[in-house]
């Protein structure tokens, strides 16, 4: 079999590049250098850039000796580092409830009842307003002297809560910001994929006696599983490299209670440890890296 | 590129390759003609633009005629964006040439060697010139790092409604920090309200304060500088402090907030006092009327020593700078008296030029001393005859601020006992004192009290 095969693939490979001759070897590369070259000089070179200052003292303004892997043997003895990384890791829970609110979101809004071009646009609202703006409006609502959410938990006899001093409260109001500027997102994209599942599937399983439940359970969502997949890698990227949210929103906290992003600034900007600041970059990235690949073997797997 | 026939043409690129290339060598070619022609000195200012473009060049006018072939490129940079945007230049080696600060940004730019030694480059005494506790703080280590630009005495802006309805008046209200601290108590358990804020966790103004009481927290060994921060009336000061903030007698946004959180909490009146520099009036004036209506000025609020904080804003020469004298003439000029004077008629800032003060826009003079903002102003240039800027000249100072505001924030929201956290954060201003140039007590502030 394997003899009769393997000449056909051979000739067709060569079909293919015959065909690819008439506009000459170099046309694919001409066409992908300007995208390749911005993305050299921005990305990989800045990249690169990074790990190398990881291994010196760098001082923007009196430059850096090499100090080998000295940066990252005090990030591991460094307690706050541990800290942010474990906060980092608490704010991926924002995950999931995003995925669950804008699925939810998305299929009311499927539905396709009246009024419902008008929820369409609230809904996706959020996702046009700035962080800043938003960032700033939810640390009025969560002020814990005057603001109003502890003034309603009040009249329900609950205490205040710390939203803003108090670890996890800080980091649960920064995730509220999140939801809030995220949900409308994924929500169109959860949208886009609702409207692409087949009818005749759905129509099919009711005939064959599903409930709504059985439907959505056994069609609608194995049929969303690719998007699914991508909604959960890009959130959750997102999520470990969280930072305006926690910048505008728990300003002031201890950086301890928030996560590896608002680190970086710190040692970078508030310490003027560069050096450092980029080993904490690198190692973020290796995070992010293995999670997301761990997240795609997974979801591959199942 | 692409022909008709959709086939590449070889050559099309090349030749726009080639003209770019030629366009490029033109542009850069005339870059050169035109450095060769002229001296380029940017200068970076912090907030200053639109209110004082009209100001700023007219002097650079001056500056400019006063030194034919030099331009100057006048940048002015949001306060919060300074930090970003001059880290990034910088590591494109694109520093400006001449940079203007606030005190805090000023201490962590000098600790990173950022800053060209101007000792030597001025066409004038400073000693003579400025004054003289606003110069100290920029002496590090025997070197002229900045030059004193305006300053910001602090006045108290107190809501007379709000006070009323705590039993106080203006003439009733404490003058110093342990009798308003007192006052503040008696007022919560009153109203439920609160009569002021203090920045004691982050960015905390507590040590600040210790050195308006007299209370030093440090003490010269063998030459040099040994911190004595766990000493018991230095621990006795902060638990004063960090009780009141458990009691709920200060706002939960003491231990987080900075002084923007005080002034919004005063001009949405939540807070009764703030103390605060006198151009924030206009902003009260602006947000919220009616509490501006019901605001009245007084003295700063000062320690044992009877002695207001002062706030100077350095203006440094890059030490990336290509044109360091003419960047620290630049500097001169921006600074000297009679540029000070006009700028402070133009704002609500004080000059560091005492020569500046005899004018008598800073008494007052032909003005209605009724109006809230005139009498701020000739209460901040009367406070400045005492005031003192009191924050030590140590180069290892930003790191031991972060390290005393990551103490105090440890005691203040996970309720980390105040000794145990002194001692710790003692032995963090140790280490950093050991690793930075040696100093003596001379770079504390330690002025006598007001007779």
């Amino acid at each position: 079999m394997n003899d009769t095969h393997t000449p056909r693939l051979q000739g067709n490979r060569r079909a293919k590049r015959s065909t690819l001759r008439p506009h000459g070897t170099w046309t694919p590369y001409l066409f992908l250098f300007p995208a390749a070259a911005i993305l050299g000089t921005f990305v990989l070179a800045a990249m690169l850039q990074v790990v190398y200052f990881s291994l010196t003292d760098y001082n923007v303004f009196r430059g850096g000796s090499f100090i080998g892997l000295e940066n990252y043997r005090r990030l591991m003895s460094d307690e706050r580092f541990w800290f942010c990384l474990g906060n980092s890791f608490i704010y991926l829970l924002v995950t999931p409830v995003l995925m669950a609110l804008s699925l939810g979101a998305a299929m009311v809004v499927h539905a396709g009842l009246r009024g419902l071009t008008l929820l369409r646009v609230l809904l996706f609202m959020p996702v046009v307003t700035p962080t800043i703006v938003a960032a700033i409006a939810f640390r009025l609502l969560l002020d814990e002297d005057a603001g109003l959410i502890n003034s309603a938990l009040n009249l329900i006899g609950i205490a205040d809560l710390p939203w803003l001093t108090g670890h996890p409260w800080t980091l649960i109001s920064a995730m509220l910001v999140t939801l809030w500027k995220g949900f409308g997102y994924y929500m169109m994209i959860f949208l886009a994929a609702l409207m692409a599942v087949p009818r005749e599937l759905e129509e099919a399983a009711a005939i064959d006696g599903a409930g709504r439940l059985g439907v959505f359970l056994n069609v609608t969502l194995p049929s969303l599983r690719p998007i699914l997949v991508l909604v959960a890698v890009i959130s959750s990227i997102s999520a470990l490299k969280v930072f305006d949210e926690l910048f505008i929103t728990v300003k002031g906290v201890p950086v301890s209670q928030q996560t590896v992003v608002p680190l970086i600034y710190d040692t970078a900007f508030a310490r003027g440890e560069f050096g450092l600041a980029c080993a904490i970059g690198v190692v973020l990235f290796i995070v992010v890296l293995l999670f997301s690949f761990a997240q795609l073997r997974i979801a591959r797997d199942q | 590129m692409i022909s008709m026939s959709g086939r590449i043409d070889r050559r099309k690129p090349g030749v726009l390759a080639v003209l770019l290339l030629g366009l490029c060598s033109l542009a850069c070619g005339s870059c050169d003609y035109h450095d060769a022609e002229q001296t380029r000195l940017e200068l970076w200012t912090l907030s200053l633009s639109p209110t004082f473009d009209d100001y700023m060049l007219r002097v650079i006018d001056e500056f400019e005629s006063a030194h034919p072939g030099v331009e100057v490129v006048w940048v002015d940079v949001p306060f919060d964006a300074l930090d970003r945007k001059l880290v990034t230049a910088a590591a494109a080696n694109r520093s400006p040439d001449v940079v203007n600060f606030s005190d805090r940004q000023f201490s962590r730019y000098a600790a990173l060697g950022a800053m060209h030694d101007l000792h030597g480059l001025l066409p004038g005494d400073p000693a003579q010139t400025y004054q003289t506790g606003a110069l100290r703080i920029l002496d590090l280590d025997g070197k002229l790092l900045a030059l004193p630009w305006y300053l910001t005495t602090q006045v108290r802006l107190v809501n007379e409604e709000m006070l009323r309805r705590g039993g106080l008046t203006p003439d009733t209200l404490g003058q110093d920090w342990d009798t308003l601290r007192q006052q503040a108590r008696d007022y919560h358990a009153r109203t439920g309200g609160f009569l002021f804020s203090l920045r004691l966790g982050e960015d905390s103004i507590l040590p600040t304060m210790m050195l308006q009481s007299g209370l030093v927290p440090f003490v010269e060994r063998d030459g040099r500088l040994v911190s004595q921060l766990a000493s018991e009336p230095i621990i006795a000061y902060v638990q004063a402090w960090v009780d009141c903030f458990h009691a709920g007698v200060l706002p939960r946004s003491s231990a987080t907030g900075g002084h923007q959180a005080e002034v919004e909490g005063f001009q949405n009146g939540q807070l009764a006092v703030i103390q605060t520099g006198a151009n924030m009036l206009n902003r009260v004036r602006d947000a919220n009327p009616v509490v501006y209506e019901q605001t009245a000025v007084l003295t700063p609020l000062s320690g044992k020593l009877g002695r207001s904080h002062v706030a100077v804003m350095p203006i440094g020469v890059m030490g990336q700078s290509q044109h360091p004298e003419l960047a620290a003439a630049l500097a001169w000029h921006l600074t000297s008296a009679q540029n000070q004077t006009q700028l402070s008629r133009r704002s609500s800032v004080m000059p560091s030029t005492p020569a500046s003060l005899v004018d008598p826009y800073f008494r007052g003079q032909g003005e209605d001393a009724a109006d809230r903002l005139v009498e701020a102003r000739v209460l901040s240039a009367n406070s400045l005859e005492d005031a003192v800027a009191f924050t030590p000249a140590l180069s290892a100072w930003p790191d031991m601020r972060l390290a005393f505001n990551e103490g105090m924030t440890r005691m203040l929201l996970n309720k980390a006992d105040v000794k145990a956290t002194l001692m710790q954060v003692d032995k963090q201003w140790n280490a950093l004192l050991r690793a930075s140039p040696a100093a003596t007590l001379d770079a504390i502030p330690r002025p006598e009290p007001v007779p």
